[in-house]
């Protein structure tokens, strides 16, 4: 709700700015016919469209839209129509701005001859046209005189995501988009102006067609065709065996140490191409002695038809000397997306596999089925999620975190090094550092317990899953049996520092701080972990005590 | 400015201005007057009008020695101080107090009297001296009158006044620190009945009460203390006040020692509940602001543990990232103890998570400065100064 709000409050800075000419008033009442058409459909035809955005919110945002459709420009409206079906917040619910593979463009949505990327390090430039080369890898600290942080809080709120990583992926590409920009406040006096890093003089962009054959979901490497005048990263490099075959749906390759490398692109099949025949030929080429690892590289996979998971995972079971911890890989990203989660949901529940790069681009149990509604006035198509596919009742993550993190970098890229394969193919489980702790704290060397946890943990660093967690947890409240309240404190302290969205961390550090006589702190954890997990009864009660007793 | 320095001219200036024809020698041990050991002499303290009243219990432990115990019904805390007398010089020369709270009772202050110096051992291991220049017995403000009580009786001329020196630890200002307060008065203004008791009424001024006027009825016969009261409140925890006798009866030591049990006891069995659970249910259903509004109320409750609660409370809106509540919270907290290094402290976690870096470091610099032991305080300064 709230960010629905702000989202308003987003465009309602529209017009001060940046006013394109409004639409005709025949065109302008085709837009409010297909939005009463949209508004009449969507909440019967979604499988939930008001998971996450009220029915209120949403009947409000068409009010809104429908009452200033009149003095909008083309573009204006178009943005308008697709905030509305991404207030579903799914990644299947949106009138996508960026033509699928056979689809024509949208009239009136134009394109920046620029890519970005979203790494760690931030927003930066993957291609642009050659006269702009000098950009090549810059990183973006303002989009029109907002600093790029806002810009991307503002486009996630309008992109179809099933998580973060769905909006790290589709943000960079709406961002190149000018009805975006305009739409968003990011734009200034028609200019489409991005600071750079490092750059005195601000790169200036002129709007392009979108190309129609824009294949824009599955590449990171700059394309043939109208953007042959581009640059891209990695264009001097050899391109990465991940980035070489991206237009088969499916390949293997044996690599010369005996590794057997597949990358699954797509999951759907045709009759003279059946993942089944693929599956038998790839588990065959993995021998069933040695140390051969499998490798199943998910990374571009965006979907299809969910069903052809069967074969390979009942393949990988059948296949025992594979399916073994460290033998087994699957590789994800934020592109790995529908389909290609249940894949990733079955391999993680049914095989021994180590899930390495970014978590998923989709939640395990998400909003899917991609549904086609067709505006009559317009003649628009707008997508929805039909069925919501729960793999668990009981999974409420909002994706699978890898086991070993690897962020994306832009050096990697530009030098063609494919960093997610090698930490695949260089894996070894991290050791047992409850054991190693338990050496120090033995001779009553807390400090230095910590510190051996701490490079282990430097050397495993993981944003997305608490590798530790548990490990630590165990480790203190064994030292809160032998009364060691102070150490018990240092250890549990150290998980809440690393994992501070995990309320049993902050619930654990909670019980040692009270066992330690410091009951101020003891309430603060304690309240964090409520806040954390709100119904969390445990929790409320222990805090309740403590504010009623000294 | 040293503690120690400012007494020294505070004592001089008082030698200087007033010609103070009494010293100790005022106080000369009579045995046939003194308080038998085992008298137990039940006071009131509270505000003039009465509001806010605490109990004040006087117990002669020996000839040369006193128990005082401060308490009040329903409150989660009580003040007990142990003093030796020194009857020649009319004065205690050992001086112990501890908190207890929650049935947990903890040294606050010890203190010891040594060639015209009072050596006095803080609670965070801190040592100060305060020199005594002799023009008039030293007592220690902290357990009220009861030092100038147990020597009431032995005053050689009563009908001429006195003169008592004042060394207090809770002056604003004083950084937590004891420090002189030079000599305050007691002159002598006619006789009042009070509760059918003739009594000798005294004026009482000097540096320790601001200068401001109060007064002192001594029982005529007996020398006990009738009533006493005051416009200045001397501390925080009253408006002004005054001080009343309720009573008189004789026990052993043991069963002094036992009301102190039960005192401790009934903190255990909810008297001694703290006060977060009503400021949390407070600010749940009326915000921060009616928090501070009510903390005058709250105290009556809560002699020492008020500043604990509200930094229970205040950690707990932090856990749960109501940070600018937690700030306002603390902000009043400093306020209400300003020479609480801990409340400084807390402050300064306050601003750091609200992203306040400038007014963090001046809050943990002020904590480190009133207690140079906060390590904590100085770890992060240290950061904040790092990453500046």
């Amino acid at each position: 709700m709230l960010r629905a709000l702000l989202l308003s409050a987003a465009f309602a800075l529209l017009p001060s700015l940046c006013r394109a000419a409004a639409m005709p008033a025949a065109e302008a009442e085709r837009f409010i016919a297909d939005l009463e058409v949209l508004a009449e459909a969507l909440p019967s035809r979604h499988a939930n469209l008001f998971h996450t955005t009220p029915r209120d919110t949403f009947e409000a945002e068409v009010a809104t839209l429908r009452a200033a459709l009149p003095s909008m420009s083309r573009g204006e409206a178009l943005i308008g129509l697709a905030r509305i079906v991404g207030l579903a917040r799914d990644g299947h619910s949106a009138l996508f701005l960026l033509p699928f593979p056979g689809m024509a463009p949208i009239d009136g949505i134009r394109q920046l001859p620029v890519q970005f990327f979203l790494f760690a390090d931030g927003l930066r430039i993957v291609a642009v046209e050659r006269s702009q080369q000098r950009a090549l890898g810059a990183r973006v600290s303002a989009i029109g005189g907002v600093p790029v942080a806002e810009a991307l809080r503002r486009v996630g709120a309008l992109v179809p995501r099933d998580n973060a990583m769905g909006e790290a992926e589709y943000g960079a590409w709406y961002l190149a988009l000018p009805e975006v920009l305009d739409a968003l406040g990011l734009a200034r006096g028609g200019a489409y102006e991005f600071a750079l890093d490092g750059v005195a003089e601000p790169l200036r962009l002129v709007p392009m067609a979108v190309p129609p054959d824009a294949r824009w979901a599955d590449r990171l490497i700059t394309l043939p065709g109208p953007r042959a005048n581009w640059v891209g990263a990695g264009d001097a490099a050899a391109t990465p065996r991940w980035l070489s075959r991206t237009a088969e749906p499916w390949w293997f390759e044996i690599l010369p140490d005996g590794h057997v490398y597949a990358q699954i692109n797509l999951m759907r099949e045709r009759p003279d191409a059946r993942f089944g025949d693929f599956v038998e030929r790839l588990l065959n080429a993995v021998p069933r002695e040695g140390n051969s690892r499998l490798i199943l590289d998910l990374r571009l996979n965006r979907g299809g038809d969910g069903d052809l998971r069967w074969p390979l995972v009942h393949g990988l079971i059948r296949h025992d000397a594979v399916n073994r911890p460290g033998r087994l890989f699957v590789l994800t990203g934020r592109r790995t997306f529908s389909a290609a989660q249940m894949l990733a949901n079955a391999l993680e529940q049914h095989t021994a596999a180590v899930f390495v790069g970014e978590p998923t681009g989709s939640s395990p149990n998400h909003y899917g089925e991609l549904g086609q509604l067709a505006l009559p006035n317009t003649g628009l198509t707008v997508f929805y999620s039909m069925l919501y596919w729960q793999h668990s009742p009981l999974d409420a993550r909002v994706w699978i975190p890898p086991h070993v993190a690897v962020q994306p970098s832009y050096a990697d890229l530009a030098a063609g090094r494919d960093p997610v394969l090698q930490a695949a193919l260089a894996f070894t489980p991290p050791p047992n550092v409850a054991e190693l702790m338990r050496e120090h704290l033995e001779r009553g060397d807390a400090a230095g317990a910590i510190t051996a946890f701490r490079a282990v943990e430097a050397r495993h660093r993981n944003p997305w899953r608490n590798l530790f967690e548990r490990e630590l947890n165990t480790l203190g409240y064994e030292l809160l049996d032998a009364k060691r309240a102070n150490d018990a404190v240092a250890v549990l302290r150290v998980a809440a520092e690393l994992y501070p969205d995990s309320y049993n961390a902050w619930d654990s550090l909670g019980e040692a701080w009270l066992a330690a006589g410091v009951r101020h702190r003891a309430a603060f954890c304690y309240a964090r972990a409520v806040r954390l997990k709100p119904d969390y009864q445990w929790g409320k009660d222990a805090l309740q005590r403590i504010l009623e007793t000294r | 400015m040293t503690p120690t320095l400012r007494s020294i001219a505070g004592i001089a200036l008082a030698a200087l201005c007033f010609a103070v024809p009494g010293h100790a020698g005022e106080f000369v041990y009579q045995a046939e007057r003194a308080l038998a050991p085992g008298t137990w002499l039940h006071f009131t303290k509270s505000n003039r009008d009465g509001s806010r009243p605490w109990q004040i219990e006087l117990f002669v432990a020996s000839p040369t020695r006193i128990n005082v115990v401060k308490w009040a019904e329903g409150a989660s805390d009580f003040v007990e101080v142990n003093a030796d007398i020194d009857l020649a010089r009319a004065m205690p020369v050992n001086i112990q107090q501890w908190n207890t709270a929650g049935g947990r009772r903890e040294p606050r202050l010890a203190m010891n009297y040594t060639q015209q110096t009072l050596q006095v051992k803080l609670a965070n291991g801190q040592q100060v001296q305060v020199p005594h220049a002799e023009a008039a017995p030293l007592q220690f403000w902290g357990f009220d009158l009861m030092g100038v009580a147990f020597m009431l009786p032995h005053l050689t001329q009563p009908e001429t006044g006195f003169a008592i020196e004042f060394v207090d630890p809770n002056k604003r200002g004083s950084e937590g620190q004891p420090f002189g307060q030079g000599l305050t008065r007691f002159e002598p203004i006619g006789e009042e009945t009070i509760d059918g008791v003739v009594c000798r009424k005294y004026r009482i001024s000097g540096p320790l009460f601001g200068d401001k006027e109060g007064f002192l009825w001594v029982d005529r016969s007996s020398g006990r203390i009738e009533r006493a009261e005051h416009a200045d409140p001397t501390s925080t925890d009253w408006t002004d006040w005054k001080l009343d006798f309720t009573g008189v009866e004789q026990a052993d030591a043991l069963a002094f020692e036992a009301f102190k049990l039960k005192l401790a006891d009934a903190q255990t069995r909810g008297g001694g509940a703290s006060l977060a659970a009503t400021m949390r249910e407070t600010f749940q259903q009326r915000g921060i602001d009616a928090v501070l509004a009510g903390i005058d109320g709250w105290q009556a409750a809560s002699l020492k543990g008020l500043e604990n609660d509200l930094n229970t409370l205040g950690y707990t809106l932090l856990g749960e990232q109501r940070t600018a509540d937690a700030v306002k919270l603390f902000e009043a907290v400093t306020r209400r103890f300003p020479d609480s290094a801990n409340a400084w402290d807390s402050l300064g976690e306050a601003q750091l998570a609200a992203g306040d870096r400038k007014a963090s470091l001046a809050s943990y610099r002020r904590s480190l400065k009133l207690d140079p032991s906060n390590d904590h305080a100085r770890e992060q300064i240290a950061a904040l100064e790092r990453d500046r």
